[in-house]
């Protein structure tokens, strides 16, 4: 008679018997936190399933079935949020997730003058909150603000830039405020990446006449996939729910023009009459467009052998 | 190749800097900030005194 021991647990002619008492005991252990991940996360999630379904002001809801969702196809405002922040995602993810590959491979090097120095400083932003900074931003940006000055200063504009109040130039305030709180953030993980990569592969390709860029090409980037695809999944999620930029810098105005669905999704519960069910609709809208921008990515991404 | 290769040092540690000194420039500003009051900060005439200063 065949006996198998999968993983702890002993199988034995069809019966599955626990013949470790280690594995009862580690069970024990994994209790509490089974417990506590049901009741805040999956409860939560169910919870907010079922209100989105539902429809009414404040706490008198009625099940409505689909129709939150129905009215998201004909709600201009979702579909401005949604555009704002798919483009954010098109457009930021990229130049932060080069900008910080560019950097960090070239703090990598070991021969660099104050290389402490230019980490720290780059790095430097990340330490800061989400509403301070947008708030320098802000006043940095401001119509009558330091950019402003410096720019006409040397010459580079002749009147301001209305950076707050001009729908297009306000995407490219909350673009340059992402890219600057965030580039640092992803280069550390770059930067840890090469710094694993053994020196004897970059010394063969030395030896094979390879140059600096063609080491780049050939052997940090490919070394490193699986951390640009963390890092992308990563921007990509936090993209999808910027919220702390949009509101503090532009509130998202001028005219929703930068208004993201995070804060669509606040307005719906805090400044407008609160509609629990519709936000939640919205909130599982933007879980779908992260699972499959993730699962897309993981497969275009990830390796073809697993 | 050597002239090349010093040009290109000398480039990558002028991206590095104009790179370090946007990531602190808000938090000098920050600083700026702590010892003015907001409405001489929004005052242009504040700024061009501040951009003379700098540069």
């Amino acid at each position: 008679m065949a006996n198998f021991y999968i993983g702890g647990v002993h199988l034995k002619s069809g019966k599955i018997t626990m013949n470790d008492k280690l594995n009862k005991k580690s069970m024990l252990f994994i209790i509490p936190s089974i417990i506590l991940i049901t009741a805040f996360v999956f409860y939560p999630m169910g919870q907010a399933f079922i209100t989105s379904l539902q429809s009414g002001m404040g706490n008198n809801l009625n099940f409505v079935g689909i129709d939150n969702y129905k009215r998201l196809l004909t709600d201009t405002t979702f579909k401005k949020a949604l555009f704002n922040t798919v483009l954010y995602l098109i457009i930021q993810v990229p130049i932060m997730t080069i900008l910080a590959l560019i950097i960090s491979a070239l703090l990598n090097d070991k021969k660099l003058k104050a290389r402490s120095f230019f980490r720290t400083s780059i790095f430097l932003p990340c330490v800061t909150s989400l509403v301070a900074y947008s708030i320098i931003f802000k006043s940095l940006f401001a119509t009558d603000g330091f950019v402003n000055a410096f720019l006409m200063k040397i010459n580079l504009i002749s009147e301001p830039i209305t950076w707050i109040t001009h729908p297009i130039w306000a995407r490219v305030l909350i673009i340059l405020a992402i890219t600057w709180r965030w580039t640092g953030y992803n280069m550390v993980f770059y930067l840890a990446g090469m710094q694993s990569i053994d020196d004897s592969i970059y010394e063969a390709a030395e030896i094979d006449g390879a140059n600096g860029f063609t080491k780049f090409r050939t052997i940090t980037l490919p070394l490193l996939k699986p951390i640009i695809l963390f890092t992308t999944i990563n921007s990509t999620i936090g993209t999808l729910q910027l919220f702390d930029e949009t509101v503090n810098i532009t509130n998202g105005g001028p005219a929703n023009s930068t208004i993201t669905i995070s804060q669509y999704i606040y307005n719906l519960l805090f400044k407008y009459s609160p509609n629990f069910g519709y936000a939640a609709a919205i909130s599982y809208v933007i879980v779908l467009i992260i699972v499959v921008l993730s699962f897309i990515q993981l497969k275009a991404g990830g390796d073809k052998d697993e | 190749m050597n002239k090349k290769i010093n040009f290109l040092n000398i480039l990558k540690y002028i991206f590095l800097a104009i790179l370090s000194f946007v990531s602190i420039f808000p938090f000098i500003w920050m600083i700026i900030a702590t010892t003015n009051k907001s409405v001489e900060l929004q005052k242009e005439l504040c700024c061009q005194e501040l951009i003379s200063f700098k540069i």
